[in-house]
């Protein structure tokens, strides 16, 4: 329990140093209001503050966009409960019992089970991360490059035939990320590829502005399609019952379970990469509703089914942490961005980061837990005046500001224009790809792993001589069948989708 | 069913056959450098194999599409298409943009984002000048005071640069 120790160094190092702590209760607010405003997501605020995390010290800014990632997940929840509209994919699942107890007056008493359920699925996914991801870390560190072949091929793998509706269009947009991480020098004798005799293209592509124009400046052209006027959702008026804006513990004593449950699947699911927040929930309502003694109010406003969506919702936020700190591959797109955020750091990820980033890690770790408490004391209290103050929110004036702002943070990491093209060129590219209904995930994921899957490939090609040495290592060929499982697995599941739909 | 082509798909699938083919027969024979040296001239070793590797599988991801456009259910079929206002709002934004970047180099890091804040504005249904006006100096003005000042990063500086040095 040695972890024990380590955390609290790096509670007192947090409390003694104002950038990061600023840093923690900036992200945790941020995070918390653009998740809670429709068309706004936690991963457009992530994307926007990294270039400001650029100017910080590395725990400080990481730690930022974590804080960010945390409550944007839980502050999904606020509109789903109050507007019936989500404020993030993974909060769709919370406006089915959530919605229905704000048409009943109950929507005090929904927010404090979703901030809850959100706060206790988020922390018993940080234990694990704390307590647990070490020994995890101890076995990846004796993966030699043959090894990290078959992790990074199931890994993306996984991405693509996992996200979005399409095998076909995932593996596309993995495939697409490879392929544009290969501008620049390659990773082994540092020779030009497709650079086309410009010198910013020598080196390879920044990954700020990839990730603003796939993320951001598309989003902000699927908005403008829409003609924004002033805002028409509303709340409804609370009851006259002060019971019905608090949870009582008869109450929260029968959430429990259903949260216990959630948990289990939003660390599963966290755990593996690609799958994100957006499964976890369907996957946790319908197993706490087989379990409930009150299945019939499933939909009708369950407190269970509240608790159960948002519980493991959050479990995702820690354990996507997991597979980015020990193999070096995140767990979602929110991980995604934290991992680019150590790359502009320069900061490697892998087993090796617990040895010798011992006090950023933990540090990380720390702020999680720091989060947590804002964003649960900040939703117990104001959740409802934060979805009053959400409805009016001029989005038509936000976009732009959030355009220009995405200008400056292409610029930022090199002073370069160059990159702000790049932004603009990805941004467009991320446009299109969401117009063929193609996940811009997977690309973005791939984007970030290719260096190290085309190393590890062509290490272990030189290791072994031929290609057959990836079915000599045992590691690698379990990690290879994985990925063939995957593949059939969803062939199967699409076949039956689409017979059913015929 | 009767099988039908799936229009959407059937396009994705054709691109992704022939953008494979312009990289293996044209982009990376012509701008990958081959290494002829010692064991990283093997093929599977030199700096053209990934991309060759990545590029064979897009074309047989794009024949796998072109393939199962063919099967798929007819009710996949329909596409919403774009309203003529929204498609010239989207090109509008990314007009802007590009204008944007380049009158940075002209005229530096405010004046063009006070403009093109003003024009975003514009576009995204903003009426009243007087909040337009405000909004995008504010914006402009507070970036570059957070990035310039406070971060000290080197703001970008235009050949007719009348803010340079304020």
């Amino acid at each position: 329990m040695y972890q024990l120790g380590l955390l609290a160094d790096a509670f007192v190092a947090i409390f003694s140093q104002l950038d990061v702590l600023l840093g923690v209760v900036l992200g945790s607010v941020v995070g918390l209001l653009l998740g809670a405003t429709p068309g706004l997501t936690a991963v457009v605020g992530m994307v926007l503050l990294i270039p400001f995390s650029f100017h910080m010290s590395p725990l400080a800014g990481i730690s930022m966009l974590y804080a960010i990632h945390k409550s944007g997940n839980y502050g999904g929840s606020i509109p789903a409960i109050l507007m019936n509209t989500p404020g993030s994919p993974a909060a769709a699942c919370t406006q089915l019992d959530g919605y229905p107890l704000t048409q009943q007056g109950k929507q005090g008493k929904a927010l404090k089970t979703a901030v809850t359920a959100s706060a206790l699925g988020d922390l018993a996914s940080d234990f694990v991360l704390i307590f647990g991801t070490v020994y995890v870390a101890k076995i990846v560190y004796a993966f030699g490059p043959v090894e990290m072949s078959g992790v990074l091929f199931f890994s993306l793998t996984l991405i693509s035939t996992i996200t979005g509706n399409s095998m076909l269009k995932g593996l596309f947009s993995t495939a697409l990320g490879l392929l544009i991480a290969t501008i620049g020098l390659d990773p082994l004798q540092a020779t030009p590829r497709f650079s086309f005799g410009i010198t910013e293209m020598e080196k390879s592509l920044d990954v700020i502005p990839v990730l603003v124009g796939v993320f951001v400046v598309s989003e902000v052209l699927v908005q403008i399609e829409r003609k924004m006027s002033a805002t028409s959702m509303s709340v409804a008026p609370q009851t006259g019952n002060p019971d019905d804006s608090r949870l009582t513990v008869r109450e929260f004593k029968s959430i429990l379970p259903a949260t216990g449950i959630s948990y289990v699947v939003g660390q599963v699911i966290g755990v593996l990469p690609g799958l994100g927040g957006a499964v976890a929930p369907w996957i946790a309502y319908g197993q706490v509703k087989s379990f409930s003694k009150h299945p019939e109010k499933f939909g009708k406003g369950s407190l269970e089914g509240v608790a159960a969506a948002e519980a493991s919702n959050n479990a995702v936020c820690g354990a996507n942490l997991m597979p980015m700190l020990t193999l070096g591959v995140p767990g979602s797109t929110d991980a995604a961005i934290i991992m680019g955020a150590f790359l502009i750091h320069g900061l490697e990820l892998g087993p090796n980061i617990f040895t010798q980033q011992t006090a950023l890690v933990y540090g990380i770790f720390a702020s999680g837990l720091i989060a947590i408490a804002i964003y649960f004391f900040i939703g117990f209290f104001l959740a409802e005046k934060i979805g009053r103050m959400i409805t009016k929110f001029p989005r038509h004036i936000i976009y732009p500001i959030i355009m220009v702002t995405c200008f400056i943070g292409a610029y930022a990491p090199n002073s370069s224009l160059f990159d702000v093209g790049i932004m603009i060129f990805f941004g467009l590219i991320g446009y299109i790809m969401r117009k063929f209904s193609i996940p811009v995930a997977p690309m973005v994921i791939a984007f970030l792993l290719a260096y190290k899957f085309e190393t590890a490939l062509r290490q272990s090609l030189i290791i072994g001589d031929n290609a057959l040495v990836f079915f000599k290592h045992p590691i690698c060929l379990t990690f290879i069948l994985l990925a063939v499982g995957t593949v059939s697995f969803t062939l199967i599941r699409d076949r039956k989708r689409d017979k059913t739909v015929k | 069913m009767k099988p039908v082509m799936h229009g959407r798909e059937a396009r994705l699938g054709l691109f992704m056959v022939l953008i494979s083919l312009l990289l293996i027969l044209w982009l990376i024979p012509g701008y990958v450098e081959l290494y002829t040296l010692g064991m990283y001239a093997e093929p599977l070793l030199n700096p053209r194999s990934f991309p060759y590797l990545v590029s064979g599988f897009i074309g047989l991801l794009g024949i796998a599409m072109l393939f199962f456009s063919y099967w798929k259910p007819a009710s996949e079929k329909t596409v919403s298409e774009l309203p003529r206002d929204a498609k010239l709002r989207v090109l509008g934004v990314l007009a802007i943009s590009t204008l944007y970047l380049w009158l940075i180099t002209l005229f530096g890091y405010l004046l063009p984002t006070f403009l093109g804040t003003l024009l975003l504005l514009r576009i995204f249904g903003e009426q009243r000048w007087w909040l337009m006006i405000l909004i995008s100096a504010g914006s402009a003005g507070s970036l570059y005071f957070v990035f310039g000042r406070i971060f000290h990063m080197m703001m970008p500086r235009g050949s007719i640069d009348f803010f340079y040095g304020f």
